[in-house]
């Protein structure tokens, strides 16, 4: 059978037919969007507040009173997975919406002004590139200190260069082509060239790996509140309960319902950004 | 002065929260292996990487278990128990009238393992040592002014002040009594220059030269050291031929091998391993108390206190804490505690005498206080697991407790480098903290005392109030009493005055596990020493 092949605009971000089609992709959408449904709702749907102690409780096995067991303080990890999602999941946009947003400014300023600038602006991310990203959020973050907003700040910092490089490489790339030539030749300004014709044009391969990314930065927070560069520990928070649960292998429940609440958001975060970018990539998609 | 004892086992702590985490399976097997097998043989797992067997040298308490076996003391303890000491190889003493001159009177027909006469000279010769190495034991000493040997089975110490703390210090491994003639043919040294002069540490890790049931064989560091029974051991002889101490620092590990029977003992196992032990067959699970505080402290120095400076605050935080679930945390074994001192140390006070939570009285507390608002840092070591006890665990605990009277309070949990850094130059607003005791006595305590080491990291002077002043003037004198009962007194008096008017909230006493084959009699722990072998025995 041969596939329908569509043309589409440039700036198309519908989904397409074909992520729609593959049941992984479907079900992941599925995934995400009940995790999404669950962070918003949580307050309405949590057994137990997420702080509540109940110490004489400390340490119940899953069971009807408690789903998914309670902590070594008596939380309901229930309540408290719940709860971490509100987290996770905005935490998780932050740091990719301003990665993002850094690394495309970065990087069309490299791509437009070329030279002396470009050279400078790409050694700074071929350096910042050298060092593994978790271990370069975790120098960031310890070294601003232990909390959310660091926890943000130090992925941004870490993750900036990779879309810096994309950015310049796509500006690079449509600032030769026709249109530009055109828009240059009626008289437009630089700037209007830039920020309408080349900016707006590369925009959508963009956001499309920011989209990708942002499983990724769930797991990146998850691991930095893991190592205690987190929000303080009575905040629920999926990585930094998993670490609570390291002294109690006995205690399975303390570990594995964080641990699955991220294993689900993320892998099915990563498969729909993966069908997102089969779809809309050109020379991926089958002939 | 205890900041060398404060963490000594928050290392085995630690280890046991990183090593934790690596998710080892549990295989039950039916595999019995040699240790069981063997009667005489008696397998330990635990730390064998020792800093050094050099009685005068060490204060780790891995390092004092092996000279707890091979070398003797003048006094010791029984078991767990610290307050009644015990001749040893000194069979009875006597204290002048001034608390100032300790007259000993030596166990006749001693010998060394080597088989040399142990008389007054060599008790001499080894007390001499500790105060001339000027090592890290040497604040054991740090009261005492000489020693001296009138005839060779009388020994006399003279201290700097009246001291009765002294006959329980005695005990501490860290003045086990060495062979002096020994010693001097390997590079020993007890002159005025022995911190240069004395060689004798490197001897020491493959050779005791003391008179304990047991005699180092050999020592392979990170792997084993093994003990052989002393024949010349003036009791009766120790029921084991041979000791191994095994290095398993992985408490997953070593509860595996313990289930398994390939050791008959882990000694530094965590209450993570506690639940699967006691459901495996022939092992034994116990758990002895630790001569440890921890408490609370709250800063009394306005500038780093603020609202926790004030006394009412102070009082109503006592009353707010929930004890009985701070007690389910630091689990089975552990002992509420009324004041500073342990309850294993004479002068300590009873369980029965501790604040009881009372929500309201610390709510009107903190109404009388005419604060509007009380909110502070909580600084605690964020890596640190004491005991088995995750500080993080406390804090929380401790922060969800406040909160209900009102009081906010902000974790900031520090890797415990920082936070220790903090704790001892005085700069916590609020924490959580524990002492373990340098040496087995009550008054290793009074660094609660205003101005003294713990009073000092709190912001507590005797110059913060009259009764401060008072307090600090009551920990002198009961320092100094010559009196044993009045002595206890003194202290009890102490813990009373201290508990109203301290910046601190004294928690718990915690336990230490332990886990032993089924066929072993004879396993106790002590605080100071750990396990003693000599009363160790197998059946098959």
């Amino acid at each position: 059978m041969q596939p329908v092949v569509r043309r589409r605009g440039a700036r198309s971000l519908a989904v397409p037919r074909s992520l729609v089609r593959s049941p992984l992709a479907v079900g992941s959408v599925i995934v995400v969007a009940a995790w999404v449904a669950l962070a918003a709702a949580a307050p309405a749907i949590a057994p137990y507040g997420p702080l509540a102690q109940d110490i004489a409780d400390r340490l119940a096995p899953p069971g009807p009173a408690h789903w998914f067991g309670t902590d070594p303080l008596g939380r309901d990890i229930l309540s408290r997975v719940l709860y971490g999602a509100r987290l996770s999941i905005p935490v998780g946009i932050a740091a990719v919406a301003l990665a993002v947003l850094l690394g495309t400014v970065i990087g069309s300023v490299a791509g437009a002004a070329g030279g002396v600038v470009d050279e400078a602006i790409m050694r700074l991310t071929d350096l910042m590139l050298a060092f593994p990203t978790v271990i370069l959020a975790m120098i960031i973050s310890a070294a601003l200190g232990a909390g959310i907003r660091n926890a943000v700040i130090a992925i941004m910092v870490a993750w900036w260069p990779t879309y810096a490089r994309f950015a310049r490489g796509l500006v690079i790339g449509a600032r030769d082509r026709e249109y530009v030539e055109a828009a240059r030749a009626v008289g437009a300004s630089p700037m209007r060239v830039f920020l309408r014709h080349v900016l707006l044009n590369i925009l959508s391969p963009i956001v499309i790996l920011g989209t990708l990314d942002v499983g990724r930065a769930i797991l990146t927070f998850a691991s930095l509140s893991f190592l205690g560069l987190g929000p303080p520990p009575q905040i629920p928070e999926w990585g930094s309960e998993i670490a609570a649960g390291r002294d109690y292998l006995d205690q399975w429940w303390i570990a594995t319902f964080p641990g699955l609440a991220i294993l689900t958001l993320v892998v099915a975060l990563n498969v729909v950004g993966d069908g997102l970018r089969d779809a809309l990539d050109p020379r991926l998609r089958k002939a | 002065m205890s900041r060398r004892a404060l963490f000594r086992q928050a290392g085995a702590g630690l280890a046991a929260g990183a090593l934790g985490s690596a998710a080892v399976p549990w295989v039950w097997t039916r595999a019995d292996a040699a240790a069981t097998a063997d009667r005489g043989t008696f397998i330990v797992g635990g730390n064998a990487q020792f800093r050094t067997l050099d009685p005068g040298r060490t204060i780790e308490v891995t390092g004092m278990m092996v000279e707890k076996a091979t070398y003797d003391t003048l006094v010791t303890f029984y078991g767990e128990d610290l307050r009644t000491p015990r001749p040893h190889l000194a069979t009875a003493w006597k204290a002048s009238a001034d608390a100032r001159t300790f007259t000993f009177t030596l166990r006749q027909g001693v010998r060394f393992a080597s088989g040399n006469p142990l008389t007054s000279a060599d008790v001499k010769w080894s007390f001499d040592r500790v105060l001339n190495l000027k090592a890290n034991t040497l604040f054991l000493f740090d009261g005492v002014a000489g020693v001296d040997a009138p005839d060779a089975h009388t020994v006399v110490i003279r201290t700097k002040a009246p001291q009765l703390s002294l006959i329980p210090i005695l005990s501490h491994p860290g003045l086990g009594i060495l062979d002096s003639k020994l010693m001097m043919q390997n590079g020993g040294d007890a002159g005025p220059d022995a911190k240069n002069a004395d060689h004798a540490e490197p001897y020491l890790f493959q050779h005791s030269a003391g008179s304990g049931p047991f005699m180092i064989q050999s020592y392979t560091a990170g792997q084993e050291l093994v003990l052989v029974r002393n024949p010349n051991f003036w009791g009766s002889p120790a029921r084991l031929d041979r000791v191994v101490l095994r290095h398993v620092p992985d408490p997953v590990t070593q509860a595996l091998q313990v289930v398994r029977g390939d050791l008959d003992m882990a000694s530094n196992i965590g209450p993570d391993q506690l639940p699967a032990l006691r459901r495996a067959p022939n092992v034994v699970v116990q758990t002895s108390p630790s001569a440890t505080t921890f408490y609370v402290l709250m800063n009394n120095a306005p500038d780093v206190g603020g609202p926790f400076s004030n006394p009412k605050v102070q009082q109503a935080v006592r009353y707010a804490l929930d004890y009985d679930g701070i007690m389910r945390i630091a689990g089975p074994g552990s002992v509420r505690l009324a004041g500073v001192i342990p309850t294993l140390l004479p002068g300590s006070l009873p369980s029965s005498a501790a604040v009881k939570t009372d929500r309201d009285r610390a709510k009107s507390l903190l109404k009388e206080s005419g604060l509007a608002s009380v909110s502070g840092t909580f600084s605690y070591s964020s890596d640190a697991i004491q005991f088995g006890i995750p500080t993080a665990l406390l804090a929380q605990k401790i922060q969800s407790d406040l909160a209900t009277v009102g009081i906010q309070l902000k974790l900031d949990g520090l890797p415990t480098v920082t936070s220790l850094t903090l704790y001892r130059g005085g700069k916590d607003q609020f924490g959580v903290w524990g002492w373990a005791a340098d040496y087995p006595d009550a008054t290793d305590f009074l660094v609660y005392a205003p101005g003294r080491v713990v009073g000092k990291r709190a912001g507590w002077l005797p110059t913060a109030s009259p009764d401060a002043g008072k307090l600090a003037a009551l920990a002198d004198a009961a320092e100094a009493e010559v009196d044993e009962k009045k002595r206890v007194a003194l202290l009890q008096q102490f813990e009373r005055t201290l508990a109203q008017i301290g910046p601190y909230a004294p928690l718990f006493q915690p336990a230490i596990p332990y886990a032993f084959r089924s066929n072993v009699q004879g396993v106790t722990y002590n605080s100071v020493w750990a396990t003693d072998l000599y009363p160790i025995r197998k059946t098959s």
